[in-house]
């Protein structure tokens, strides 16, 4: 059962609604709504006032010939409640379900980070890359991931795997994977090689990802389900939106629905990007503990592939951290089309 | 910190460690320590000539995890006292008050003193105390020496029996003909079966053959090829 009430059930039906009151000892509370007067004398520092209707009432309360300020309660006679059925296996589960167990902050309770679900992708991505119908499984990499500052009651997906069990775990490629033309939408970082602006000012994170529930025109938040774009929150997500910047100002909050993974938050430490962007961010907890970091074609997942990070390479003004074939931190100039492992939260 | 062994061995250091058990579908998920198959630990690890901090995992038990992990052990250890080891190591080393020194630095300092330590052609006595200290090969293609000392894997120092290209193909486990490991016992050289050119013994110096302590008192350096059975007049029982 989930809701909370300020009234307890009595027997013989209907509810009797108290007011409780922390208050010094000896003090006379008295809550007043309108010609309606009902006191009590505090005593063990908690006064327990019965009133005998819901409603606006106020509160206060004397002692010594001096009175306190006045707080003004709703006491009410109905409350909201909610019943969920919640499977313990997480594919089990609506996308709606999971966002409100999601809500309630009570995730971790009935899952586990590496748990997944079935998405279909259905469209086209970008102007090289058509889903259709593609199963992908979306995997939990952690939950309230670094929520004091990317926010909290928040599931972290990614995308994902190539089967339920077992699988590869895969990223996603277009028909230009690992080569690059000015001309289409890729599934690359910018169309020219450049990381000027970082992460936020990127074509991947619009053009390709799309950052609000109505860029659906092929976009990432266009191939996936109606349910699952519903069920999406967003998320802070702190970067060095400058570019060839090692200071802290150049890291700074986009706002996202889909998201690439920093280096830091895949793995731990930091060789390329900003390193101040390892004080706002933290490994997520399916990659800190151990999880291989090598991807997959969705394509072909017997081909290993290289895939983008967010964090733009500070050692020069064209480049972006990837993870490459051997699951090992590296660069790669901005334009180039390689696979993408999206990041989202419910 | 954490210190981390696995087959006997310190194999690496770590600030972070994280407990994990198998997810049923075959993916590594955080867990309380007491239910923990396995963990997860940072150890810097060389890639590409650079020094990384690399997510790593090790069983607790040969059944943990996939069964397909290193099974290791770990300790949790001060890192303070820790790096202060280390900086005595160091000043004690290269005889000098605490300084800052540079990863650069430090390699260039360490082949100075394997440098060293090779010209200084210590007695096999001495070279028992300090192996650490002894180079190893790196596959560089470069000559290594007749009688060259160098500190192995096993933990072992193998002296080269004939001069050797440092290849994968010459190396202690490849080519073991081409090298001679030094056996000690209390710091006192053990007298093989066979001594070859490159392990004869110096006048006065000891060797034990079975339990028993012998002092080679054949004249000259690196003379004395035979056993106590061989030769005993090329010998004297020590008491």
């Amino acid at each position: 059962m989930i809701g909370k009430t300020n009234a307890i059930a009595v027997s013989g039906g209907g509810v009797e609604l108290k007011i409780v009151v922390s208050v010094t000892s000896g003090a006379l509370v008295t809550a007043t709504k309108g010609p309606l007067s009902v006191q009590g004398t505090s005593v063990n520092g908690t006064a327990t006032l019965t009133v005998p209707e819901a409603g606006t009432w106020s509160v206060s309360a004397t002692l010594n010939e001096e009175t306190t300020n006045t707080v003004i309660i709703n006491v009410t006679e109905s409350f909201p409640a909610e019943l969920l059925f919640i499977d313990p296996i997480l594919n089990n589960n609506s996308w709606e379900t999971i966002r409100k167990v999601s809500d309630l902050g009570i995730a971790s309770n009935y899952w586990s980070v590496g748990d997944r679900k079935a998405v279909v992708l259905n469209g086209s991505v970008g102007s090289s890359a058509e889903f259709n119908k593609v199963t992908a499984y979306a995997y939990i990499i952690g939950f309230d991931h670094n929520e004091n500052k990317e926010g909290g009651n928040r599931i972290h997906f990614q995308l994902g795997f190539s089967s339920l069990s077992g699988g590869s775990n895969v990223c996603y490629v277009d028909s230009y994977y690992n080569s690059y033309t000015s001309i289409y939408t890729l599934f690359n970082i910018n169309n020219s090689n450049t990381n000027v602006g970082g992460w936020n000012a990127s074509r991947m994170r619009t053009d390709v990802f799309g950052q609000d529930k109505e860029s659906l025109t092929n976009t990432l938040m266009g191939a996936i389900p109606a349910d699952l774009r519903t069920a999406l929150k967003s998320v802070t997500k702190y970067t060095n939106n400058v570019g060839k910047d090692k200071t802290e100002a150049a890291v700074t909050a986009t706002t996202d629905y889909f998201f690439l993974l920093s280096e830091h938050e895949l793995f731990g430490s930091i060789a390329n990007a900003n390193t101040y962007e390892g004080s706002y961010q933290e490994q997520y907890a399916y990659y800190s503990a151990g999880n291989t970091k090598v991807k997959r074609k969705h394509t072909a997942t017997s081909e290993t592939a290289i895939y983008w990070l967010r964090s733009a390479a500070v050692s020069g003004d064209t480049m972006f951290v990837i993870c490459n074939t051997s699951g090992n931190v590296s660069y790669n100039g901005a334009r180039t089309s390689l696979g993408i492992a999206p990041g989202f939260c419910v | 910190m954490y210190k981390i062994i696995s087959g006997g061995q310190i194999v690496g250091y770590s600030e972070t460690i994280v407990y994990i058990k198998l997810h049923g579908n075959g993916c590594y998920v955080p867990c309380a320590k007491s239910e923990a198959e396995g963990f997860c630990i940072k150890p810097a690890v060389e890639i590409d000539t650079e020094t990384r901090l690399v997510d790593t995992v090790y069983a607790l038990t040969d059944s943990g995890l996939s069964g397909a992990e290193p099974t290791g052990e770990v300790e949790e250890i001060s890192g303070t006292l820790q790096i202060a080891f280390i900086e005595n190591v160091f000043n004690t080393i290269v005889g000098s008050l605490p300084v800052n020194i540079s990863a650069e630095k430090a390699l260039l300092l360490r082949s100075k003193i394997e440098e060293a330590i090779q010209a200084l052609d210590l007695p096999f006595s001495d070279a028992s105390e300090i192996p650490e200290l002894y180079p190893t090969l790196r596959q560089t293609g470069a000559l290594v020496p007749y009688r060259t000392i160098i500190r192995w894997t096993d933990g072992g120092l193998y002296m080269a029996a004939q001069d050797l290209w440092d290849l994968e193909s010459n190396d202690p486990a490849h080519h073991p003909g081409g090298w001679v490991k030094i056996k000690y016992r209390d710091g006192i050289r053990v007298v093989p079966e066979t001594i070859s050119g490159a392990e004869a013994f110096s006048f006065g110096e000891l060797g034990w053959w079975g339990d028993t302590l012998y002092k080679s008192i054949r004249a000259g350096e690196k003379t004395n090829i035979h056993t106590p059975a061989q030769w005993p007049e090329g010998w004297e029982l020590q008491g």
